[in-house]
């Protein structure tokens, strides 16, 4: 069509140019959004500051662990001698409280009031066990006594008993973070009535009790309990009520590294089978796999003979424990309570599910992408004209879920630490077709918003009833995230929790409908957003019981496109989902 | 399918294009108002074509720079810039005449007989002004459909989505312009040049 003429016409004002007033920059520049400084990479540096800090309180933790591991742990004895000038020469069978230096002032005693006598051992942390020197007499001495069950952990000499203490099991206690004994009036309450064989200790307060001054461990310590005189040890302030075990606890004499279970040793002859009865149930019975039991001569037993409730009562019954050597020469009355740092680490296993969805807007959640993505692009020629103008895609949310292991760890009493490798899958639908554009409810995002002429027109690309397709997008995920998690009540026994954090997923095996806009057309592609991205989280916890979390939370993942000649180069993934976590070593 | 056609505007290199563009993203006054240099003067010849007046133009383009800026993002650095902003200029003009009452009315394309194209070719030999001028004393139906056939190179298929029109009432309108036009060079060439414009 086009002639000499129009070529003429064209190479003449192909390049014919005016110059504006100066009043027109100055309106375009007061209609564009005012100049701001650069914050495109804010997150880049968010990102690393967020992992130094990261790394920073895993550092300080270690160390406070560390450190708190090299404290020294305390024995209490009641009724004992104090002797702390020269800890080493207190004998086995003196009635005595031994703690740390700094807890180990002078105090006025009786000789039925615990005293501060010494500080056990100290934590190595190159040891899993550490225990006194046991002397080779007192040992032989322990061993000589018929029929004392010996109940230790595993590499551990037992301290010399108290021949005339009672039999023992043990079981593990927490230790609270009010003083400890502050009247040496703390006596064990048993726990009973569930399954989980567990018991509390708990404050009384004798008549006579004179004790040594308060201690104060370590919130996060747990106890080495060993009673070896009637109203023995321990600790839970908290608790004002109780139930003294009557009996001797006889402490075995060890620190046991954090991450090893504590013991109480708990009188046979009314032990087990009283503690039974009483229903307070705080800390779990220790791990019998991680137990040596051993009978006065030197013969290991079984735990179960020790633990098993029915069994120990049968043995009792009929005498199998004392035929076996295993039953009840009395230990001596000492009454040692070693603490120990309880671990604050932490592993859960987690799966969430919920739903998901994509957009091109930073933070448009709630906007379609047929308002923003699939936009008419601006170099199509596209005008006033009908067609392809209006954004064709309807996106709607789809099925998600998420599955990892995580990683917790305790910064302060109510801060924690997590991070957790995850594999994700999120997904949207689209759906697309032709439609009757009614002019009035499609969103037109193209430079020309005049409507006028878009009434009752077939736009391809767009969807009317009977001629829809539905396509699914999908998101594969594998990535890292950490971030710092916060508990309202970390004492409580069902603490919630909420947390916030950074993540960083490989996007791969993507499936996604997209805009090409050169071709003016939608087509899938499986690689267009296989990408390394970057994303925030937050959410809440709670702890519905010890073996269990549940909470909510939303992810918003940002990506680019780059590949495609879409409208816009972006394509943010959300998920919003539940979540439950199943503690693999409880924090 | 419409085709994108490329201009021959290109005052950038590729790489300076690339470094003005992301500054411009970036919302760099300074870049901005660098680029809006650039193209100021070329998009004004532009949009004095399409309008009546000077000051109508220099409306068209502040809204089609307000726009280039806005939608900047949607610029994926394969085709020549000019040509893009080159484009939102030519749609910017023509919703601008649509808009206002004072070219609406005229921007009425009835459905002619189609008239016979012209065989004619004449020698363009006036000033560039000049030849703008001609246009822009045609009705604004024909001179808006003269500049995208003649000038932006739209076939009338194209012409006819933009205004909204059939591709008949294009090749009416356009045949009619032309002959309008040629008839004008005629006169010129006889008589006088015309009017100049003014501010």
């Amino acid at each position: 069509m086009p002639g000499e003429f129009e070529k003429n016409m064209r190479d003449k004002l192909q390049d014919f140019r005016l110059s504006p007033g100066p009043q027109v920059w100055k309106q375009v520049e007061a209609a564009l959004p005012e100049e701001k400084r650069k914050r495109r990479f804010i997150f880049w540096w968010l990102l690393p500051l967020g992992l130094l800090v990261g790394a920073g309180t895993w550092y300080v933790a270690s160390t406070n662990q560390k450190d708190a591991g090299l404290e020294k742990p305390f024995v209490l004895q009641n009724g004992g001698v104090a002797d702390d000038e020269k800890p080493e020469q207190a004998s086995p069978s003196t009635d005595a409280v031994k703690t740390t230096d700094q807890l180990a002032p002078k105090t006025e005693t009786t000789s039925k009031s615990p005293v501060i006598v010494e500080p056990v051992t100290r934590e190595l942390p190159e040891q899993p066990v550490e225990i006194t020197a046991a002397k080779d007499d007192q040992k032989q001495e322990a061993v000589n006594r018929k029929n004392a069950i010996i109940v230790t952990n595993k590499n551990v000499v037992p301290k010399p008993i108290n021949p005339e203490a009672k039999p023992l099991a043990r079981k593990t206690v927490p230790l609270t973070k009010e003083p400890l004994i502050p009247n040496n009036s703390i006596a064990l309450k048993t726990a009973t009535s569930s399954k989980h064989r567990t018991l509390q200790a708990i404050k009384s307060t004798p008549a006579n009790a004179t004790g040594p001054t308060a201690v104060t461990p370590n919130p996060n310590d747990q106890l080495l309990v060993a009673a070896g005189q009637k109203n023995p040890v321990i600790a839970n302030p908290d608790e004002a009520a109780g139930k003294l075990i009557e009996g001797s606890v006889v402490d075995d004499g060890k620190v046991v590294k954090s991450g090893t279970p504590a013991t109480i040793i708990i009188p046979k002859n009314g032990g087990i089978n009283e503690m039974q009865k009483d229903s307070t149930a705080v800390a779990d019975v220790v791990n019998q796999k991680d137990l040596t039991i051993k009978n006065g001569t030197g013969k290991e037993i079984e735990p179960s003979a020790v633990f098993n409730e029915s069994k120990t009562n049968a043995a009792e019954k009929n005498g199998s424990l004392a035929n076996d050597n295993s039953a009840s020469l009395p230990v001596n009355n000492a009454v040692p309570v070693v603490a120990k740092k309880r671990s604050n680490k932490g592993w859960q296993f987690f799966v969430a599910a919920g739903i998901s969805n994509a957009n091109s807007k930073l933070f448009g959640v709630f906007n379609s992408m047929e308002k923003s993505l699939y936009a008419p692009p601006l170099n199509q020629n596209v005008g006033n004209s009908p067609a392809a103008m209006v954004s064709p895609v309807r996106a709607t949310a789809g099925f998600s879920y998420a599955i990892g292991v995580e990683r917790l760890q305790s910064i302060s009493r109510h801060w924690k630490w997590y991070a957790a490798v995850q594999y994700g899958f999120l997904s949207n639908h689209q759906k697309t077709g032709l439609r009757k554009d009614s002019a009035i409810s499609v969103f037109d995002n193209s430079l020309f918003s005049n409507s006028n002429n878009r009434s009752n027109t077939v736009v391809p690309g767009f969807y009317y009833s009977g001629s829809t397709a539905q396509h699914i997008n999908t998101v594969h995920q594998l990535g890292l995230q950490t971030g710092l998690q916060y508990s309202f009540k970390a004492a409580a026994k069902r603490p919630f929790s909420i947390r916030a954090g950074f993540l960083i997923n490989q996007q791969f095996a993507t499936h996604q409908l997209l805009y090409d806009a050169n071709k003016n057309a939608y087509y899938y592609s499986s690689a267009a957003t296989n990408y390394f991205t970057t994303g925030a989280l937050i959410g809440f916890d709670w702890k519905m019981a010890r073996w269990l979390s549940a909470g909510a939370f939303f992810q918003y993942n940002f990506t680019k496109i780059s590949k495609v000649e879409t409208s816009s180069s972006a394509l943010h993934w959300q998920m919003s989902g539940v979540k439950i976590a199943i503690p693999i070593r409880k924090l | 399918m419409i085709p994108v056609r490329p201009a021959s505007i290109t005052l950038h290199t590729p790489m300076d294009s690339k470094a003005l563009i992301k500054e411009c993203l970036q919302n760099s006054r300074a870049a901005q108002k660098h680029l809006y240099n650039e193209y100021a003067d070329v998009m004004l010849g532009v949009c004095y074509r399409y309008t009546k007046s000077l000051a109508d133009a220099e409306d068209v383009l502040q809204e089609g720079f307000i726009k280039v800026f806005t939608n900047l993002h949607q610029y994926k650095q394969q085709g020549d810039l000019g040509a893009w902003i080159r484009r939102i200029m030519v749609h910017c003009s023509i919703d601008y005449l649509k808009k206002h009452s004072r070219y609406r009315n005229e921007l009425t394309f009835e459905q002619l007989p189609l008239h016979p194209v012209s065989d004619e070719n004449p020698a363009v030999t006036v000033d560039t002004k000049d030849l703008v001028e001609l246009i822009r004393e045609l009705p604004a139906g024909y001179q808006t459909v003269f500049n995208l056939v003649a000038i932006e190179g739209y076939n009338h298929i194209e012409t006819g989505q933009i205004l909204g029109i059939s591709e008949q009432t294009s090749r009416s309108q356009y045949s009619r312009a032309r002959s309008a036009l040629v008839k004008q060079l005629h006169n010129i060439s006889s008589s006088s040049i015309p009017k100049s414009y003014a501010r």
